[in-house]
């Protein structure tokens, strides 16, 4: 670097009275005046004001200045309009260094002399590393406008929705036949009772029917590749074996079909499908799949054929293959979900052993008019329940299991209690630790239930057994006795009940630690997404462009989940919407001249902005996903890895300046 | 002598909150003695030993490290990073003579303009009491 | 095999549990050598009132098994099963105690150098012996009409997790299943038997054995395999005051003495109260 062509301008500002009477301005202009490249110092009452920026613009074209210090207020307040005089004058932006003089000086000095010392420090600090700056710039990448949401519950449909709307192309990808999620399972929801299915279905509709969303369903994300803005995504279509163009949903190939005892997976095993199905009647798309592994032909090449008899469309295609897709989206809404906790490691709660111990979606299955019983609540014997027992907490607070709560099961546990208690008038007895009902009317809801009769008992179930008390008893012959301490009361109880109900917890669906991987989202010990702030930035990811909704960041219920959705929209629009995506100017730099290729600042990097040039055996920086937060430059240990703008030059500088 | 000693005092802070706390003490014009310097990085994980290691050769009489609580880092974990580097650093300070205490690192949220004051008078002052830097006497030589 | 063995203390006038341990012992080459001068594991009651002193109980019988050349310490009680267990977990986790309680092995010029493993002798039967040697003892095919219940009791599975399936286990009933013996399923396999309460509440404790005994009747049982001294004393001595049909209670050694074809008078069958010909009598 040529030193003598450095010619520096020192600007010191009075700040109106805030600076000026503290610090001797005029001192400390003089001090600069003395400095190394220093060309010119003045000093102004507000720097900040169109003439105090003028000043400079025309110094800078009359002295040929060629870097600027400002010795004014926090580089927060006014660094961008300073930046900005420079650049109108015709130098770079980045070729400018504030001094904080009035927040780190006249504010918080009592003594003027020690001000003014101390201002006279900064300025010898910012016109020192300002002379080591470099001009720096950032460059405007043009985003795709589509949007891929992964999952299509209730999150990821609302999202889809939501920035359908917008006008944003977006791809919905759905593994399982139909979208619905586990929304669509569900009978009511809590607290209002509203019908889940007559909320959720013209939602579903919606999504089927808008000319934004394109659905994939019985696809799956199987590569992720590129950044924010531009995202190559590959979609495996599994093969449905009907073709959908021709498929009119009539239903008759479900109607024929003679295999009928595959346990239906909607309904939780509690009934039976066929090999040719549709995962529930308002399943979107209403095309149904053959089950590869039941059908007669393709699961053992036997003679059948009957769907393909009866189909008046000719729809059935058994020759079907896996498709793959390949697509490019600007930015992608996670929306995976969960899945209920699988209560049989718990085995003295019985479940797996004693019939009538049933999981809460088994539950919501029974108790849905689509379900199995037609929404009666039914014993497997036929008769309705005289007592029956709700354990909450079953995986959740629980060392050995879950530690976290998992937020939605105190309420739909009164849910439970109150539709017995309606629909059968059983006798409901309720084991909790502690009950949760924070949300707009839920505390309300508790209420209602306990004067509807529901026994509530503070104590977590020691077992669920087919021991009874009392054998001689002929009222309780059959039951499962719930063993439980009443920690409220300090009594052990032991209750005979006909049906016991598992409050499971909720987890990360499976396979959302594959779909994380594969984007670079990170998750926490339990499988949850990480979002990028805790408070602030809960939709966000550390990639940018990639967001969350619902469940896959941490158990939630459906208001929360469908206003996170919208969140996350909103986020994937806003980023979007402008068309191109700046990049930072002040990020890692690695200098392929000294990178050894020891690839620890790929390990350091939490953005996975490091890509390893197996070609050039040398660490490469995408300067859209660098953040510039400088690990990589201190983990370095070859020194080929710097943050611009906070080079170990500046920095040095300026701390000799300020001791030296 | 030491009565008069005015020691020396660098402070490397993060933007996001050790900075804006700083400024939040100057906004609500919470005064400390005028010896510390702030110098802002973007974050405590961006922090060479280097840059401390230069700071005590240069004469600072202490050097104060300042950044967002553990889980609030803008840059996810450096703080973390950073945790691990400075106690590393000032294990080998320890091995040079130099007091432990003249490295400290602290934790000061953007909103904690007041804790900022408290610490860096409560810093200044242990460093008063510590005497100069072992480095000045060695460097009149 | 040789075993550094830790009796306790009900193990020798426990109904035929020795006599079946020892012929088993013969039949099977296992040298079970009791750990010399060992003493009192201190039970549930001693860490209930001063944990200290637990402590150094369990760090003597370590350490005197050590000093004696022993690698594992098998025993056969699962009260001294888990004190053990649970002294050396302490001791795992707070190496600090050690420490403490060499200060007070010193007095006999003993020391805790390292935690051996402690094992229940149902663990060496069932994962120790070859394969070949059961082939090779077992005489016969056992032509018992015994419909065995496996009963385990409180300390042995729980809270450990190191026996399989803590709250419902069945590692007993696989062995056993393994020897041809006929198992029953059932739901009172880790019930309460009363414990020491059977001394001062015997009458509260009644309603446990009879709960236990009617599980076992009613899932088909007509034998309760017990692994631990006080749960066989418990249920065997229990059924007196009880209006129900006895049921034997033996030691899962017995059991397998029986169906390895070993004879009954070795396996000190006559010592039970309710005595086994009592099966076929309640089988019409």
């Amino acid at each position: 670097m040529k030193r003598d062509q450095i010619n520096i301008g020192v600007y010191i500002c009075h700040c109106g009275m805030n600076i000026s009477p503290k610090v001797d301005v005029e001192a400390v202009a003089e001090f600069a005046e003395g400095l190394a490249h220093v060309r010119i110092a003045r000093d102004y009452k507000f720097m900040c004001s169109s003439p105090g920026q003028e000043f400079i613009i025309d110094d800078i074209r009359q002295y040929g200045l060629n870097r600027i210090v400002v010795a004014s207020c926090s580089p927060r307040m006014h660094e961008a309009t300073f930046r900005n005089a420079c650049e109108t004058a015709g130098i770079n932006r980045h070729y400018f260094q504030m001094a904080n003089i009035r927040e780190q000086a006249a504010w918080v000095t009592l003594d003027t002399k020690e001000a003014t010392a101390k201002a006279m420090d900064l300025v010898a600090a910012a016109v020192a590393r300002v002379t080591y700056h470099r001009p720096l710039e950032s460059r405007e990448v043009k985003v795709n406008k589509s949007i891929l949401v992964i999952g299509g519950g209730i999150a990821g449909m609302q999202a889809a929705i939501s920035s359908g709307n917008a006008g944003y192309q977006v791809y919905l990808i759905e593994r399982e036949p139909s979208i619905g999620g586990h929304m669509a399972k569900f009978d009511k929801t809590f607290p209002t009772l509203d019908c889940a299915a007559c909320i959720m279905t013209p939602k579903m509709v919606e999504v089927g029917q808008h000319e934004s969303i394109r659905l994939f369903t019985y696809s799956e994300v199987v590569s992720v590749e590129g950044f924010v803005g531009n995202y190559s995504v590959r979609i495996l279509k599994k093969p449905r074996f009907i073709d959908e163009s021709k498929c009119n949903g009539c239903g008759i190939c479900m109607e024929k079909c003679p295999i009928k005892k595959i346990p239906s997976e909607f309904n939780e095993n509690l009934s039976f499908r066929t090999a040719i199905y549709s995962p529930f009647p308002q399943a979107v798309p209403n095309t149904p799949v053959i089950d590869p592994d039941h059908c007669r032909i393709l699961a053992e090449n036997k003679p059948c054929g009957a769907c393909e008899k009866f189909c008046e469309a000719g729809a059935i295609d058994f020759n079907q293959q896996p498709e793959h897709m390949d697509i490019t989206v600007g930015s992608i809404i996670i929306a995976t979900g969960f899945k209920a906790f699988d209560p049989e490691p718990l085995v003295q709660y019985g479940y797996g052993i004693y019939p009538e111990v049933y999981t809460s979606l088994e539950f919501e299955r029974l108790n849905n008019a689509t379900g199995p019983t037609g929404g009666s609540i039914l014993m497997k014997g036929g008769d309705f329940p005289k007592r029956v027992a709700i354990i909450h907490c079953v995986g959740s607070r629980d060392a050995q299991y879950r530690e976290y709560c998992s937020r939605v099961c105190c309420m739909y546990s009164m849910k439970f209690a109150h539709l017995v208690r309606e629909k059968t008038g059983a006798e409901v007895w309720e084991f909790y630790i502690d009950v949760r009902s924070p949300g707009k009317l839920y505390e309300e809801f508790y209420n209602r239930v306990q004067k509807e009769g529901v026994h509530m008992i503070r104590g977590r179930v020691a077992e669920v057994t087919d021991i009874l008390d009392d054998p001689e008893n002929s009222e309780d012959k059959g039951r499962l006795t719930v063993v439980a301490e009443n920690t409220l009361t300090r009594r052990m109880l032991r209750i005979p009940v006909d049906m016991v109900i598992l409050s499971v917890g909720l987890e990360p669906a499976e396979g959302a630690g594959d779909v994380g991987r594969m984007i670079g989202v990170s998750s926490d010990g339990n499988g949850w997404f990480t979002e990028l702030h805790a408070k602030l930035a809960p939709v966000s990811t550390v990639i940018k462009g990639v967001f969350l909704a619902g469940c896959c960041q941490g158990p939630k219920d459906i208001p929360d989940t469908v206003a996170q959705a919208m969140g996350a929209s909103g986020e994937a629009v806003a980023l979007l919407s402008k068309g191109t995506v700046m990049t930072r100017a002040e990020i890692s730099f690695i200098d392929p001249d000294l990178c050894a290729g020891c690839q620890t600042c790929v390990e350091v990097c939490v953005y996975n902005a490091i890509d390893f040039d197996e070609g050039r055996g040398i660490a490469t920086v995408n300067e859209l996903l660098c953040q510039g937060c400088g690990s990589c430059a201190v983990a370095c240990p070859s020194s080929a890895a710097s943050i611009k703008h906070f080079t170990n030059r500046q920095v040095m500088e300026e701390l000799e300046a300020i001791l030296i | 002598m030491n009565d008069q000693f005015e020691p020396q005092i660098i402070a490397l802070v993060c933007n996001w909150c050790t900075y804006t706390a700083a400024d939040l003490a100057g906004t609500s014009r919470l005064s400390y003695p005028s010896n510390v310097r702030l110098v802002r990085l973007m974050c405590t994980g961006m922090i060479d030993a280097k840059y401390i290691i230069k700071a005590f050769l240069d004469g600072a009489d202490g050097v104060v490290i300042g950044g967002c609580h553990p889980g609030d880092c803008h840059y996810i974990n450096g703080n973390l990073k950073a945790t691990k580097r400075i106690y590393g650093v000032g294990k080998i300070m320890e091995q040079f003579g130099f007091e432990p205490d003249r490295l400290r690192l602290k934790w000061i949220g953007a909103s904690e303009g007041l804790e900022f004051q408290k610490n860096m008078a409560e810093f200044i002052e242990t460093i008063k009491q510590l005497g100069p830097s072992p480095v000045k006497s060695r460097m009149i030589l | 095999m040789r075993y550094g063995f830790f009796p306790g203390c009900a193990y020798k006038t426990a109904a035929g549990y020795r006599e079946s341990v020892e012929a088993l012992n013969r039949a099977l080459a296992i040298q079970l050598v009791e750990i010399p001068d060992w003493n009192c594991c201190g039970a549930t009651a001693v860490f209930s009132i001063n944990s200290s002193v637990a402590l150094v109980l369990s760090g003597r019988l370590l350490a005197l098994a050590d000093l004696h050349g022993f690698d594992e310490i098998i025993t056969v009680c699962n009260a001294c099963y888990t004190t053990l267990r649970k002294a050396i977990h302490m001791m795992e986790h707070h190496p600090e105690l050690i420490t403490e309680i060499n200060k007070h092995l010193k007095t006999e010029t003993l020391q805790l150098k390292r935690l051996l493993p402690v094992r229940h002798y149902l663990d060496v039967l069932a994962n120790d012996i070859p394969e070949m040697r059961w082939r090779k003892v077992k005489q016969s095919k056992s032509d018992s009409d015994l419909r065995v219940a496996a009963y385990y009791g409180c300390q042995l599975t729980r809270p450990w997790k190191d026996q399989g399936q803590p709250e419902r286990p069945d590692v007993l009933e696989q062995f056993l299943e393994r020897l041809g013996v006929t198992v029953i399923e059932h739901s009172a396999k880790t019930l309460c038997c009363g414990a020491s309460h059977m001394i001062p509440y015997a009458k509260d404790c009644a309603p446990l054995v009879s709960r236990i005994i009617r599980e076992v009747r009613k899932k088909n049982g007509n034998i309760i395999a017990t692994i631990c001294p006080m749960c066989q004393f418990n249920l065997d001595a229990g059924q007196g005051r009880l209006n129900i049909p006895g049921t034997p209670i033996a030691f899962f050694t017995q059991i397998v003495g029986l169906a390895l074809g070993i004879d009954s008078k070795d396996l000190g069958i006559d010592k039970l109260l309710v005595p086994m010909y009592k099966i076929s009598d309640n089988k019409e």
